[in-house]
């Protein structure tokens, strides 16, 4: 039975944005059920890079034009000096909060990830709603995992590139300063100028998705996704220096009592400590096996190394040693960590589809 | 058009408060031959009751001789019933001759409707119709 | 179109918890046939597994054992053709109303029918630019069943859909669901407490109690095959399945499923859904 309908025009839907047009599917829709999200990332990446480019223009000029207007080769410091020192201080901090920026975005990242990407889904039932329209589940998590990953990692890139502008073309006037720049080995600078943090981020999208899938709760998933991300990123703060194999020097090639303290600025110092009679290799004693031959071993004209050593061998140690990362392991271990991020990314993404796949129907011919 | 209303309670099938409701407006006069019936769609936006009941209704109508479906148009009526009560007018005053009697006599509305009702019943059994 | 909308074969579905340990089959040894083109009732009491079953029929679940298959094809295959309407109605909050129906537009881009959405979105008397987290139960349960009418299914799936409605709403809102099904010949298959509201919508009845099917068929020819007997409490009701009865003195009132000519003691008339459902309910298990 056919029948003519005449479709009523409600005031309401009279007012409407006009005609309906098929919007963009998927990615319109993961975009339009994330605005605020995707608002509040804009806002932030905003944020980071207003404070790199500050550092970058403005930071720099006032370190260039304070260097030209004071001499600072003289003996004593001039007056002028202070003021000097301060515009040096003034670029470090606004390079020192877009560092942060890069830094903290994983961590914040992981947390809304597993809690508005999926873990509210799964509380509510919209993802039951979601996997009962046209699309598959297979395809809502593959929009889910990219769109987020694509925009997280693009921001962060963005202020990757800025970090390194304003690096660089600080890093001239603040060497004039300060006499050095910070080194490669330091937390800010190897974050924020090598690549590890597109990894990073993009494996803060992928865990959260799993962790909403597994937890199914928005809270504990937000709270789930921070601490990890948290705890992976403490993780390769303090034990990043594992990742690669470390190179040693020992003090009697040297001639040093404390090999580690003249490593330089541009080497990681890692560990340090004595040689014994049998060669082992033992850590610890900061380097300066005894203090009494080294006290023995100072002399007015200098220090007498060789004494030092005869003084130690007596003790029954053979020689100082130090182990180290130099600027050449900043790729390696900038590698290594991507590596290890990317293959709990990859971890995540491949346990986040069993576990979509074990909880929805199969197709036919799937199993 | 007849609008028709359905009584969850009154034990008798859906279905057949249609068909019923169907015939009293052909009496009455409220449809006539040509007259479109509402579609399916609309008596069950109305009702509420499952859509597949009117079209057996519809069917029985069909069967009885009194509508006819048009495909794509919808469903249309071929012949009213008569003679309609309302046009009977000697009968009427028949009924109406004993109905003074009966109250002259003292039975009360209730009365007669129950008389009434056992005599048509009588005359028009209900033949296996479950409810 | 597929003759059977929905078919069950020993479907089982057991939920495991870890801790404490816990195995419990929400479903089991269900099988079933549905037809299309039907409205289908699926009663029973709560946590009967009328949930587990629709959610494996809109492929949101796999089965333990056995199979189901939803208009010809396996669940998941027929995603397209399937709408489904979970008990809570859940709708993004954070979306008005209009961007609902827009997201269904984008979600199901081969077979949306905005007229349609709108249509009973606006029969509702609902501001369209009020986000969904502001509307009220009987609002939000209209704009699930526009999202889900919207998308023209031939099989749409309804877990307890009118149980926070006010009774005016309920009826414009079945109403409304008997209409598009009359216009398009979909199948629906509703679940419900309220039994005595399916009775007319409804011509197809699948009664669950304990995960297992306890009845099943056209509504007219299982109300046709029980009768509701009165008669003295000495006679004999042999040969009739008694569902349910009850003495009171010498005269016993009893549901039964007949199985032939009633003895002419008793006096026997037609149950009704209500009571039907009602006696299968309260007969003790075995």
């Amino acid at each position: 039975m056919s029948v003519t309908l005449r479709p009523p025009a409600p005031a309401d839907l009279d007012d409407a944005p006009a005609p309906v047009r098929p919007p963009g599917g998927q990615a319109w829709a993961v975009l339009r059920l994330h605005r605020w999200a995707l608002w509040a990332w804009t806002a932030y990446v905003a944020l980071g890079a207003g404070l790199l480019l500050w550092a970058w223009g403005p930071a720099v000029n006032e370190m260039r034009s304070a260097v030209a207007a004071c001499d600072m080769t003289a003996r004593v410091a001039p007056p002028c000096a202070t003021s000097v020192y301060m515009t040096a201080n003034s670029y470090q901090d606004f390079l020192v909060w877009g560092f942060y920026a890069i830094f903290l975005a994983p961590i914040l990242i992981g947390g809304w990830a597993a809690a508005s990407l999926t873990g509210r889904e799964l509380e509510t039932g919209t993802a039951q709603l979601a996997w009962t329209q046209s699309v598959t589940p297979t395809r809502w998590l593959t929009t889910k995992l990219a769109l987020p990953a694509v925009i997280a990692a693009a921001g962060t890139t963005l202020l990757l590139a800025l970090y390194r502008l304003a690096h660089l073309e600080g890093a001239g006037p603040y060497r004039a300063i300060r006499g050095e720049t910070r080194s490669w080995w330091q937390e800010d600078v190897f974050t924020a100028t090598g690549v590890v943090m597109v990894p990073r981020v993009l494996c803060a999208v992928a865990v959260g998705v799993l962790l909403g899938l597994l937890l199914r709760r928005t809270l504990a998933s937000l709270g789930t996704g921070l601490a990890l991300m948290g705890a992976g990123t403490v993780a390769f703060v303090a034990g990043r220096h594992l990742l690669w194999p470390t190179e040693i020097t020992y003090g009697s090639r040297t001639g040093s009592p404390m090999p580690h303290a003249d490593l330089g600025h541009g080497n990681q110092h890692v560990a340090d400590g004595e040689v014994t009679a049998s060669g082992e290799l033992v850590e610890g004693n900061g380097g300066a096996a005894d203090w009494d031959c080294f006290d023995a071993a100072r002399r007015h004209s200098g220090f007498d190394a060789d004494g030092y050593f005869a003084c130690l061998r007596k003790e029954g140690v053979t020689d100082v040693w130090t182990t180290y990362h130099p600027k050449s392991h900043f790729w390696p271990l900038q590698l290594v960590e991507s590596g290890i991020w990317l293959a709990v990314a990859t971890l995540a993404v491949f346990l986040s589809y069993r576990l979509l796949r074990d909880r929805t129907a199969l197709r036919e011919g799937a199993a | 058009m007849v609008e028709y209303r359905i009584d969850r309670r009154s034990g008798v099938a859906t279905y057949l408060q249609i068909v019923q409701q169907t015939k009293h407006a052909l009496r009455l006069g409220l449809l006539e031959p040509g007259d479109r019936l509402p579609t399916a769609r609309e008596v069950v936006a109305a009702t509420a009751i499952n859509p597949n009941t009117v079209l057996k209704a519809y069917r029985e109508l069909e069967r009885e001789g009194l509508v006819e479906a048009r495909r794509g148009l919808g469903t249309f009526v071929r012949r009213s019933l008569g003679p309609a009560a309302a046009d009977s007018a000697p009968l009427r005053d028949e009924l109406a001759a004993w109905g003074r009697k009966a109250k002259a006599s003292g039975l009360d509305r209730d009365d007669v409707s129950a008389l009434l009702t056992s005599v048509l019943d009588d005359l028009y059994p209900i033949g296996g119709d479950h409810r | 179109m597929t003759e059977t909308a929905i078919e069950a074969e020993a479907l089982g579905r057991r939920y495991t918890r870890l801790l404490p340990r816990r195995v419990n089959w929400a479903l089991r040894e269900c099988s079933f046939s549905l037809p299309a083109a039907r409205v289908c009732a699926v009663v029973g009491p709560n946590g009967a597994g009328k949930s587990t079953l629709l959610a494996l029929a809109a492929g949101l679940d796999r089965p333990t054992e056995g199979a189901i298959r939803v208009l010809g094809r396996s669940p998941a295959d027929a995603r397209e053709r399937v709408a489904y309407v979970a008990q809570h109605k859940p709708l993004y909050g954070q979306l008005t109303v209009l961007d609902t129906l827009r997201l269904g537009h984008a979600l199901n881009p081969a077979r949306w029918d905005q007229a349609t959405a709108e249509r009973i979105v606006a029969q509702g008397d609902l501001d369209v630019t009020a986000t969904v987290r502001s509307l009220s139960g009987g609002q939000r349960t209209r704009v699930a069943l526009a999202l889900a009418l919207g998308k023209r299914p031939e099989l749409l799936l309804l877990d307890e859909p009118m149980a926070d409605l006010d009774p005016l709403a309920r009826h414009q809102l079945m109403g409304e669901l008997m209409a598009e099904a009359a216009e398009h010949g979909t199948t629906v298959v509703m679940s419900s407490h309220v039994i005595a509201e399916l009775e007319g919508s409804c011509d197809h009845l699948l009664l669950i109690r304990r995960g297992r099917v306890r009845l099943q068929g056209e509504l007219e020819d299982v109300l046709a095959a029980h009768a509701l007997v009165t008669g003295p409490a000495d006679a004999s009701l042999e040969g009739h399945t008694v569902i349910e009865s009850r003495t009171t003195g010498r005269q016993v009132t009893a549901l039964v499923r007949r199985g032939g000519p009633l003895p002419a003691a008793h006096e026997a008339a037609a149950p009704t859904l209500e009571e039907l459902v009602l006696s299968y309910l309260r007969e003790p298990v075995a």
